[in-house]
């Protein structure tokens, strides 16, 4: 009887000791909300591996197919805690990504009826949470080419702002501004020109 | 430039649900009366969105990028959890067998132990008395065979073996002498000589060929015991 119980014990053992060495919710989400891309790219590199493999093998997918998911799936993940979204953190930060995962699997695949994911795709699943339509598609892409047009550092301070979710403190750090009165002001003043950009534009 | 500040951050308010039910109100009113207003909130709106947008494609572009600086992930293996499982599982059916096999053998052996012990006990009984049935006289009116038997029947093996013996050489291996000088030898547990015995018999037997062979199994049998 004893042999049977190694094995488990091996087992518990690993459980114990990555529980120990990966990261816990407070420090990971004031790492992520306050750091840069480094922060989310170690969470994507963290739990990659286990989770492609478990998608390729749970839902038969290819492994692009399981790379993509991953992709959307750690966007989701970044948008959740930087908008305070995540009600609960009694489940591991492995659980919470591993069951968005799962929904984003089967959006993905329910939305398409096929799982073919070409850039066209990507820019509506890019879209998808906000259930914008094909027309706002449009849209939408002429903002993204109007800002293009607007260049850095406006570009930057109003994705920073919006989508990032970062104070004014942290952009006029970022940015190498004097104080947030700085980059509060020229926040407004790059959304104004963004704006006469896109009139011209025609969007 | 200041109030138009505060007009866009009342916007920003607005969308995210982070107004008041009073601000609310006069928010919509706003937009109902003032043609001006209500295109700014819509534009607002749409660039936010937008800016949305064209952010959450740029992270999805990096996270690609890096994950074309990463080690492939070959398709063909299983996660590492996965492969520990399977190793676990492996070492439980291992250990499964092992006891399986272990228990079966013990079972085996002691089976086998008890039941040739009991095979024997139960079977073995040294061959009666068939030759000279012990006839009520006293001891000195028998010859040495019927003495010999008498011992013999009397379980009195050490003298009947003596006997038995010298009856060998004088009857020139009688069959029947033989038979039950094997009969003593097993009785007294000398199997190795009652084999002997019963082999030389087994060759040229007649009247006790079926016995020999009973009995010389049952000596194997017993041997094995006590090996």
């Amino acid at each position: 009887m004893f042999f049977i119980f190694i094995p488990n014990l091996g087992y518990l053992f690993i459980v114990i000791i990555i529980n120990t060495c990966s990261m816990d919710w407070s420090s990971l989400i004031k790492k992520v909300k306050t750091g840069e891309y480094d922060e989310l790219e170690l969470v994507y590199k963290t739990y990659r591996m286990e989770f492609i493999k478990w998608m390729m093998k749970s839902y038969k997918c290819s492994i692009d197919d399981a790379k993509d998911v991953y992709q959307q799936t750690i966007i989701t993940f970044y948008e959740n805690v930087i908008n305070d979204k995540i009600q609960s953190y009694n489940s591991s930060i492995k659980t919470y990504i591993f069951a968005i995962g799962k929904n984003k699997f089967y959006t993905l695949t329910r939305d398409k009826n096929r799982f073919n994911l070409e850039i066209d795709d990507t820019i509506k699943m890019v879209s998808d949470d906000r259930n914008i339509k094909e027309d706002n598609l449009n849209k939408l892409e002429g903002v993204e080419k109007s800002l293009t047009i607007l260049g850095d550092p406006c570009k930057k301070i109003l994705e920073l702002y919006y989508y990032h979710k970062k104070s004014m403190n942290d952009i006029a750090m970022e940015l190498g501004l004097k104080n947030p009165e700085t980059a509060k002001n020229m926040k407004y003043k790059c959304l104004k020109r963004l704006r006469i950009i896109c009139q011209k534009e025609g969007v | 430039m200041k109030k138009e500040i505060t007009t866009v951050e009342l916007i920003e308010k607005y969308l995210e649900g982070r107004i008041s039910e009073k601000e609310k109100k006069g928010f919509e009113e706003l937009i109902q009366a003032d043609p001006a207003f209500k295109a700014l909130f819509d534009d607002i709106s749409k660039l936010i969105i937008g800016v949305e947008f064209s952010a959450r494609k740029e992270l999805l572009n990096k996270l690609k990028e890096t994950e074309k600086g990463l080690p492939t992930i070959e398709s063909g293996h299983e996660p590492k959890v996965i492969r520990f499982r399977r190793f676990k599982y492996g070492i439980a059916v291992a250990a499964t067998i092992a006891i399986l096999i272990g228990s079966l053998y013990t079972i085996i052996i002691s089976r086998n132990q008890s039941d040739s012990t009991t095979y024997f006990k139960e079977y073995y009984r040294p061959y009666p008395n068939v030759i000279h049935p012990v006839q009520r006289a006293g001891e000195n009116q028998m010859t040495d065979e019927e003495l010999a038997y008498y011992y013999y029947e009397n379980e009195q093996y050490d003298r009947a073996l003596e006997l038995f013996k010298e009856l060998k050489e004088k009857t020139e291996n009688s069959e029947s002498i033989l038979f039950y000088l094997a009969n003593i030898y097993m009785a007294t547990g000398n199997y190795e000589e009652a084999i002997e015995n019963f082999t030389n018999l087994l060759n040229n037997s007649v009247v006790f060929e079926n016995q020999t062979r009973w009995y010389l199994s049952l000596c194997y049998l017993s041997n094995s015991l006590n090996k």
